[in-house]
């Protein structure tokens, strides 16, 4: 398998197209984009079509994503597949229109398509509709649980800009088509995967039971306001529009019965009666509170990514979905965590900030935040 | 403020948090181990002490009237007469009825300083300080009688047996065997006046 990944930061839309198109292989089998919020998303699939032609493709709204060692911002990334194998192919299933009227036959259309291929790579790139998908793959996550479904999904939900504490409206594109309020699933077949969850984050802390909650909000934790624990957090630090930010140092782990973290979730904003996270929780689960700092997510990388590369050897590809959060902790070493993961995986990388990830962690397939998923890919040949 | 300080302002503040949630669990930690502390020491149905804390609280009183010449520790062995026969009859939660107003008996009968204790089964056992052994037989034949006459209808009886530190010795084993078998001449008594009914 043959994987290139370029990118353009030509303003305008069709320009970025045709520089990117330039610079992508011939023939190759299948294509993945992430096309900057500032481009119009209603232009998008007739630009691709016009430079590119009909062409079998996804693409997805993000503020930035990763080029192998180099984040791009404000632009076009192109991630082109060309199989060796005539047996890689490549299935997707794409919903639009998700909402929570929908939720439970969405779940049976998932679970149908992922029948068989437990094997397979499973792919899920998400936008966040108003929180629709987190609660979606949560459910989907139980029900997998219960039903003893082994198969894996792995991806992120698309990162669009914040205006008034709200995300702006991310889109899909699917084969000419703009996928509004929806995600999609890719399916790579004849592929060997492994994946690996990094965190980072102190193992120690204080541990809460959440006693009220709605969905995102907690109103109570050990049976007190929440809203105590911020404001601790903050306390003496002056306002600031930076603090809403500064409250991402402090995760929460939901932690499971042996104190494993199952999900990280990060506090996206605070009133006097609730705190807002970015990532569901529900009543009675416990949280480990714990700090995280760049040196030691950046050692947390490092060590995943040798342990990957030495669990699963020779690797053609590698995704990386990580949460924007960390490009913000991470500060100066932005570039080096995805420059790291393509040293030593010794393999072309594709990905994006995401604002929630997508993956097993602990034999439970949830939402996390602040967490960096790195999927090492192989296509199998035939002797 | 820049973010740097800021940032380290939220970890001092985070340890602060920390430390706040450690001390509590700390207390709950001493709470519930006092609490453990208390059922190891007590006899869940009767509430008197349990046969371990008895024989720690006889081998501090043993140590101390070996200390304090001239002080006396009396032992006593009671066991019921005819309990079995209400577990058999009138089944156990009878019995445990009986077990429980026996005790009630016994702490109404002695001093709160006395060592009260369900030694096992239907046996009990009290351990007296600076009381001299006339007064504590009259004090166990008034107990005798009531609960003669409480347990009436079920036939109940106590026997008892007593013995003396240091008279009859200072081995604690030594002191309970002497106290049972004192107990068991009293309860063969009882058998014989009861056959010659």
């Amino acid at each position: 398998m043959d994987t290139v990944i370029v990118s353009s930061q030509n303003p305008i839309l069709r320009f970025a197209v045709k520089e990117v198109k330039e610079k992508a292989p011939k023939g190759f089998d299948f294509a993945l984009f992430s096309i900057s919020p500032n481009y119009p998303y209603q232009d998008v699939p007739a630009t691709i079509r016009k430079e590119f032609g009909s062409i079998n493709y996804v693409g997805f709204s993000s503020n930035s994503a990763f080029e192998n060692i180099r984040v791009v911002n404000d632009g076009i990334v192109g991630c082109f597949f060309k199989f060796s194998s005539p047996k890689t192919k490549v299935s997707t299933y794409v919903r639009d229109n998700v909402s929570r009227d929908n939720r439970e036959d969405i779940k049976r259309e998932i679970e149908e398509f992922l029948t068989g291929k437990e094997e397979k790579l499973n792919i899920v790139i998400a936008d966040f509709i108003d929180g629709e998908f987190p609660i979606l793959l949560e459910d989907l996550g139980k029900e997998f649980q219960k039903k003893g479904i082994k198969t894996s999904l792995i991806g992120g939900i698309i990162a669009t800009p914040m205006r008034d504490n709200r995300r702006q409206k991310g889109f899909l594109f699917h084969n000419g088509s703009v996928i509004e309020n929806g995600f999609v699933i890719i399916s790579f077949s004849n592929l060997d995967f492994q994946f690996r969850v990094s965190s980072g984050i102190f193992k120690k802390g204080p541990v809460y039971t959440v006693t009220k909650t709605d969905t995102f909000k907690i109103y109570e934790l050990n049976g007190k306001p929440a809203s105590y624990l911020p404001r601790k957090l903050l306390k003496d630090i002056e306002p600031s529009n930076d603090n809403k930010t500064l409250l991402w140092y402090t995760p929460f782990g939901i932690i499971n019965e042996e104190n494993e973290i199952e999900a990280l979730r990060v506090i996206r904003s605070f009133t006097d009666d609730y705190i807002e996270l970015w990532g569901p929780v529900k009543k009675g689960e416990r949280l480990k509170l714990s700090i995280v700092l760049s040196t030691e997510m950046i050692k947390d990388t490092e060590k995943t990514a040798e342990n990957l590369k030495n669990s699963f050897g020779m690797v053609d590809f590698s995704f990386n979905f990580s949460c924007i959060a960390r490009e913000k902790i991470l500060e100066d070493f932005e570039n080096e965590e995805i420059e790291l993961y393509c040293r030593l995986l010794n393999a072309p990388l594709f990905g994006f900030y995401t604002h929630g990830e997508v993956a097993k962690r602990n034999g439970k397939l949830r939402i996390h935040n602040l967490t960096s998923t790195i999927v090492a890919v192989r296509e199998r040949y035939e002797l | 403020m820049n973010f740097k300080d800021r940032k380290l302002k939220l970890f001092l503040n985070y340890i602060e948090e920390l430390t706040e949630q450690y001390d509590e669990l700390l207390n709950q930690k001493k709470e519930l181990l006092a609490e453990l502390e208390k059922k190891a020491m007590y006899d869940p149905l009767t509430g008197l002490f349990n046969r371990h804390a008895l024989i720690e609280f006889l081998v501090k009183e043993i140590e101390r009237i070996k200390r304090e010449r001239g002080e006396k520790l009396i032992v006593i062995f009671l066991d019921l007469d005819n309990f079995k026969k209400v577990n058999d009859i009138y089944g156990h939660k009878k019995g445990d009825e009986v077990l429980k107003e026996v005790a009630n008996l016994l702490k109404t009968h002695f001093r709160k300083y006395d060592i009260v204790a369900r030694f096992g089964g239907d046996e009990f056992m009290v351990i007296v300080r600076n009381r001299n052994k006339g007064e504590i037989e009259n004090v166990l034949r008034k107990l005798q009688e009531r609960i003669e006459e409480i347990f009436k209808n079920f036939e109940i009886s106590v026997s008892y047996g007593i013995a003396v530190a240091p008279d009859d010795g200072t081995d604690i084993d030594k002191l309970i065997t002497l106290a049972d078998r004192r107990m068991y001449k009293m309860k063969e008594k009882h058998k014989t006046k009861k056959l010659d009914k």
